[in-house]
């Protein structure tokens, strides 16, 4: 058996039909199809009328001549830069193994990651050190290491 | 007469492209006609649509998809890494996605579990895969962002710590030259380089293509200096004096730990440039223009 | 399910419920005919996610304030997300009809005791504490706790909230309760590729970020980036003054004449004169008025 709303339940059939035609607070009929809702949605490409054209953003990257060839302008075309072959670090995976604890940074004496006194600290450390962690970079007891 | 009909009777003959394929290829025969199914279909190795694919596999299991054994990088994990790498993670955070959404769409069109394993109230193992690739991604644009954002604030206050910043390093350098060993000099050279790279954005291991500009000149007059001090004597330091000028400093700048005996051989040239006519001409050029007749006279020299 | 836009996802939720809105759906939802109805169950977005909420941690020791079993110290062994409670191990318990799908091995009748859930609210916390007086751990009721920070607890190998007690300045730390069994973690720092330091500062001339890629890294159509207010902007959005007419350009001259003149002082004959004036009037109206 179907469910009836529970505002209904004690009611009768007679007093159902005698109900004065209405809407609920939101919007929806008292018994019917809904008519509510939000309709401010983008058109999708099935809507509109003969002269609405909805592109995917993929066409429209050059133009007929009158050959009827199609010459593609290539700065309209959307190209990607991938990695280069030799610099592709494949070992990276997308997500990490919720085993490995998380790491938090601190910026104790600095604004915070974009201050250029830590930038000019750290091309210090890279003058003197080189390409290598020094003690500020190591993660202490407490799993925090410096920004 | 029978025969004889038989002997006019056409016969269907091959396609001349047909003849001139049996000549070429005699050797063809007949084998078993070949199933059209999965398994008799090759597919190289490294073929371009295996991205999508885990591994080679059709599809992972659910011992694979346990979105809670999985986190996002974190922003400080992130920091550790270069532009490079941060790259590739982006294009490899791609490619996975790529990969959930196809299995997704697989399961959706197998109907299995109602769409890829999601009921009404929560996101299938995929979609929950996928945002947490997603927060990967943003929070690798934060991270150059945020790197850029330094680079570009330290270029604000650069002006003001710089001369700071090359006289600090002098200090320490001649500091520490003096009586070093030969591992420690040579650490020290590995220091010069790097902070000619770091402050003048000249890289002196490879001077070949190198354009001469401002910064090259304030990169040959510094080190030129620091060279000067390093290993020229009192009196020899007291004869040249200050070095100012990028034609002056470029025969210095060019001396290294293994032809630091040339010293003298240098300071006679320098003196003599100055005593020749041409030294108050140079002098009224512009610092780029005057490193460029010292270059020129150098290999003169030479 | 699309899984390639949050956009997209979305439209497929709705898709799946022919087109019904959420509030369309909790109405439905609610007005439902009470079968079975629990009263402890809570809609998916009030579940507790996280440990401020719960508060009480699986193998926290705790004391009953209410109810049948109240002032009963026992220990908290799991959550029930879908009521917010927790079960203990010596906690209250209901009885209940359990059909034979959910038997357990060992479950001899339909009718069985099961563990109610006990809201955080009704526990309290009970710590530990050194008595020196005695010299022997003790056992105390902890009336109130709050969090401060959060705390790397190399137990779980995780950031945690930091329980603490905070009495008249002091503060004491509370500490949560071990795992069973240490926790196998790896990957620690340094150990594998996606650990590994490859980034750094190394010049201020060059950028290591290429210029091409700055546009994808930074959106320049951000509605976070308000710009500076420079006085140019103020000088196009600043309509001009109009010329002056010849008549305002004599007024204002006038005036100025008048200031360039200045503020005289008034001499004892300027005042006498005034003075004479006003009495003059002062005693015209009196004649008039007839006032003596």
């Amino acid at each position: 058996m179907k469910q009836t709303c529970v505002n209904l339940f004690h009611e009768t059939a007679a007093t159902q039909l005698k109900r004065p035609w209405k809407k609920y607070r939101d919007g929806t009929l008292f018994y019917g199809l809904t008519k509510a809702g939000s309709k401010r949605h983008a058109l999708t490409t099935k809507q509109g009328n003969k002269t609405f054209y909805k592109g995917t953003r993929a066409s429209g990257v050059g133009s007929h001549t009158k050959f009827g060839e199609y010459v593609i302008n290539w700065s309209k075309v959307r190209t990607y830069v991938a990695p280069a072959k030799e610099t592709w670090n494949k070992e990276l995976s997308p997500l990490i193994r919720e085993t490995v604890p998380e790491v938090r940074n601190s910026f104790a004496g600095f604004k915070g990651p974009s201050d250029p006194k830590l930038y000019l600290k750290k091309l210090n450390e890279y003058i003197v050190y080189g390409p290598q962690e020094t003690e500020d970079h190591v993660i202490n007891d407490r799993n925090v290491e410096r920004g | 007469m029978f025969k004889k009909n038989i002997s006019n009777v056409k016969v269907a003959h091959f396609h001349t492209a047909s003849k001139i394929n049996g000549r070429i290829r005699s050797n063809i025969q007949i084998r078993a006609p070949i199933e059209p199914t999965v398994k008799n279909i090759k597919v190289n190795e490294d073929h371009p649509l295996w991205q999508f694919f885990h591994e080679k596999k059709f599809i992972r299991g659910e011992e694979d998809m346990q979105p809670s054994s999985w986190r996002s990088w974190t922003v400080p994990e992130l920091r550790r890494k270069s532009f490079d790498d941060l790259h590739s993670l982006w294009f490899n955070c791609l490619k996975e996605r790529n990969i959930l959404a196809r299995e997704a769409h697989l399961l959706e069109s197998m109907k299995v579990n109602g769409g890829a394993g999601t009921t009404e109230q929560t996101d299938g193992p995929h979609d929950q895969l996928s945002e947490k690739v997603r927060t990967t991604m943003w929070r690798i644009r934060h991270v150059l962002g945020e790197r850029q954002k330094a680079f570009e604030n330290t270029q604000q206050v650069i002006p003001e710590y710089k001369q700071q910043f090359l006289e600090n390093f002098k200090e320490r350098y001649l500091d520490e030259a003096n009586g070093a060993t030969e591992v420690e000099q040579q650490d020290l050279e590995d220091q010069l380089a790097r902070l000619n790279w770091a402050l003048f954005g000249i890289d002196v291991n490879n001077l070949q293509d190198i354009t001469i500009n401002k910064e090259f000149v304030e990169c040959v007059i510094y080190n030129g200096n620091l060279k000067l001090q390093k290993f020229g004597s009192k009196e020899q330091l007291d004869s040249v004096g200050v070095i100012t000028n990028a034609y002056d400093a470029f025969p210095l700048f060019t001396l290294s730990q293994e032809n630091s005996d040339k010293l003298g051989d240098l300071l006679a040239s320098i003196e003599k440039n100055r005593s020749s006519e041409k030294y108050a001409e140079i002098m009224k050029m512009v610092p780029v223009k005057q490193l460029e007749q010292a270059i020129l006279g150098f290999e003169e020299v030479l | 399910m699309s899984n390639v836009s949050v956009a997209g996802r979305r439209f497929w939720k709705r898709a799946s419920h022919d087109f019904l809105r959420p509030h369309e759906l909790k109405r439905i939802k609610t007005n439902r005919l009470p079968f079975f109805k629990r009263n402890d169950f809570v809609l998916s977005e009030d579940e507790y996610k996280d440990f401020e909420q719960w508060r009480y941690f699986p193998g926290d020791r705790v004391m009953i304030t209410t109810g049948e079993k109240k002032g009963t110290v026992t220990k908290v062994v799991s959550y029930i997300n879908s009521s917010n409670s927790l079960i203990l191990e010596d906690g209250p318990t209901y009885r209940t009809i359990l059909p034979k799908q959910f038997w357990q091995p060992g479950t001899t009748s339909y009718v069985n005791e099961i563990p109610e859930g006990v809201k955080p609210q009704d526990l309290k916390l009970v710590a530990k504490v050194h008595d020196e007086a005695t010299g022997k751990d003790k056992d105390v009721i902890v009336h109130k706790f709050e969090f401060l920070g959060k705390h790397f607890n190399k137990e779980w190998q995780t950031w945690l909230p930091t329980r603490v007690v905070k009495d008249k300045g002091e503060v004491l730390y509370l500490p949560w309760p071990a795992p069973e069994s240490p926790l196998e973690r790896t990957g620690a720092s340094g150990e594998d590729a996606n650990s590994e330091r490859s980034y750094y500062v190394d010049s201020v001339v060059h950028n290591q970020i290429p210029k091409d890629a700055l546009k994808d890294i930074r959106n320049p159509y951000s509605k976070y980036k308000r710009g500076t207010f420079e006085q140019r902007h103020l000088n196009k959005f600043t309509a001009p003054d109009m010329p002056l007419s010849e008549t305002k350009k004599a007024y204002l001259s006038e005036l100025e004449a008048k200031k360039a003149l200045g503020h005289k002082k008034l001499t004892p004959e300027v005042k006498d004169f005034i003075g004479g004036r006003v009495k003059k009037f002062v005693e015209s109206q009196k004649k008039d008025l007839n006032i003596q």
